[in-house]
């Protein structure tokens, strides 16, 4: 049973990890890091799996490409998951490529009920295949395409109840998408349904020109905790995670980090008290 | 615009700077279309010149920062990833810089680039038991020549004819200074992960054919008869056995 506060696990932390065993609830893996044949990557995370409960976080399932459904990627994270039963496994809400190509990047779908009708059925099989309920991450986004017909967030309630899936929210994705599209934030967090809220992640962005961009590489800014704050009184106490994928710090430095996260969800478990 | 028209309008534009997808993005003076697009056209060729850079340090160095990113940043742009990670693209890189590049330094890169993506297949190559020496105690005398033995997975083999390696403890293994480029005659190496550590080392030309025949599945009967003494073979073997190259199969 996954609860209270975690950290995602990086490479320059492993042997840190072992060896001090930080006050961490959970870890979240990068799943793709563990999809190798042997070596260093598998032989920390069998050692710190045995310390910590984990969740699996993906960016390769492509959820909602419409290119078939990638059957020896799926394995190969059943398999990870047999290896370290995970809390539950997540991805993003995104295409990350057609015909044969990975972008690498987790790109934006319209908001159509197209979409919807193509992506709930492909949900389906995932968590028929995983025997599991999948949980999906709203993703930063740069562009709005005019064939949108409803908002992100009623999207995403739609997708939930028409796919039984659960969400990852991103509360750090929420803000920069809603300084790139100019839309209220707080609107977004206060329609998600919440009883499909499995994990939330807080992370930093940076500026590039007139556009925020979804970095990982600062500390959670103002306003992201303040958003934060916001979600927690509505939500209750969820699984939340610091993410930090650039200019990683100490592991210390984000073990206190976390500890913002601690009393921002107490106080607002008080204030519902 | 259906959504598959869609994705394959937004790939394209990020590939090839097809403008299609345009008209479907919402825009205006202030994050005109252009910009919104960029983030993700920016991104794609960014990121995958940092994986290659993570994969090839020393090729980097050898280079040089603004190089490698120019070079190799046209590579990416004529190899769009095929690969679920981006752990695996890279593989047709070296063969890339030897034909981009002329004279002893684009043989140098080449070998490097080789070198290097060996080390990246070696460092989480499949594990495997080491099996040691002592094994082969009750094997009797008479049925040694028909011994076979499986290699560690992460047994990578490599022929080079530059002084490549140097230029990878240059800038992996903290040699001080950079060497100059130079042509070799064709030097064998051998690459292997022992426990997590990867390990390098030239071979002689007699270690050459013997580890050759042996990973060919030839017989220790077949490999050892051309060495000049039966203790040679015996001492190889041993080497193998001690770097844990020889594992435990089926």
């Amino acid at each position: 049973m996954i609860h209270g506060f975690g950290l995602g696990l990086r490479p320059q932390h492993y042997t840190e990890v072992l060896k001090t065993r930080p006050p961490l609830d959970w870890l979240e893996i990068l799943s793709e890091n563990y999809l190798v044949p042997g070596g260093k990557p598998l032989y920390f995370l069998d050692r710190i799996r045995e310390q910590y409960p984990m969740v699996m976080h993906g960016v390769s399932l492509s959820i909602g490409s419409t290119e078939p459904l990638d059957m020896d990627y799926l394995g190969k994270l059943k398999a990870l998951a047999r290896r370290i039963r995970p809390g539950w496994i997540s991805d993003h809400l995104c295409w990350t490529g057609v015909s044969g190509v990975n972008l690498h990047d987790l790109m934006p779908l319209p908001y159509t009920a197209e979409a919807l009708r193509h992506l709930a059925p492909r949900i389906r099989q995932v968590q028929d295949f995983l025997e599991q309920r999948l949980v999906l991450e709203n993703v930063s986004s740069y562009l709005t395409y005019r064939s949108s017909e409803m908002t992100e967030w009623e999207f995403l309630s739609a997708l939930t109840a028409e796919a039984d899936c659960d969400l990852l929210l991103d509360v750090n994705n929420v803000y920069v998408s809603s300084v790139n599209h100019g839309f209220e934030a707080r609107e977004f967090l206060d329609a998600v349904p919440a009883t499909r809220v499995r994990q939330i992640h807080l992370a930093g962005h940076s500026h590039q020109g007139e556009l925020l961009i979804d970095t990982h590489d600062t500390a959670v800014p103002r306003e992201v905790w303040d958003l934060y704050r916001h979600t927690m009184r509505r939500l209750g106490a969820v699984p939340t995670m610091i993410e930090r994928d650039g200019n990683i710090p100490a592991l210390d430095e984000l073990v206190t980090e976390l500890r913002m996260a601690r009393d921002l969800a107490a106080a607002a478990a008080a204030r519902a008290a | 615009m259906k959504l598959a028209q869609l994705q394959s309008a937004f790939q394209a534009h990020v590939l090839h700077g097809e403008e299609a997808i345009a008209h479907d993005i919402v825009a205006d003076a202030r994050r005109p279309a252009s910009m919104r697009l960029g983030v993700y056209t920016d991104a794609y060729g960014a990121r995958l010149v940092e994986v290659l850079a993570e994969t090839f340090p020393a090729v980097q160095a050898a280079l040089g920062t603004g190089p490698f990113a120019r070079q190799v940043g046209d590579f990416v742009r004529r190899h769009p990833s095929r690969f679920r990670s981006a752990r695996d693209y890279g593989a047709q890189l070296p063969a890339w810089l030897a034909a981009g590049l002329t004279g002893p330094r684009a043989q140098g890169l080449s070998d490097l680039a080789r070198f290097e993506w060996a080390v990246a297949g070696a460092f989480d190559a499949a594990d495997a038991v080491a099996l040691k020496a002592e094994s082969l105690a009750g094997v009797e005398p008479a049925e040694w020549p028909q011994l076979r033995f499986g290699f560690s997975p992460t047994l990578r083999r490599l022929s080079v004819s530059s002084n490549c390696v140097a230029w990878w403890k240059f800038a992996c293994a903290g040699q001080p200074r950079p060497p100059r480029w130079r042509s070799t005659c064709l030097q064998q190496w051998l690459l292997w992960r022992q426990d997590l550590a990867v390990f390098y080392r030239r071979l002689s030309r007699a270690e050459t054919a013997a580890l050759d025949a042996a990973l060919a599945g030839h017989s220790f009967g077949q490999w050892c008869e051309p060495l000049s003494h039966p203790a040679a073979a015996a001492a190889m073997l041993r080497g193998w056995f001690d770097a844990g190259l020889i594992v435990r199969t089926g």
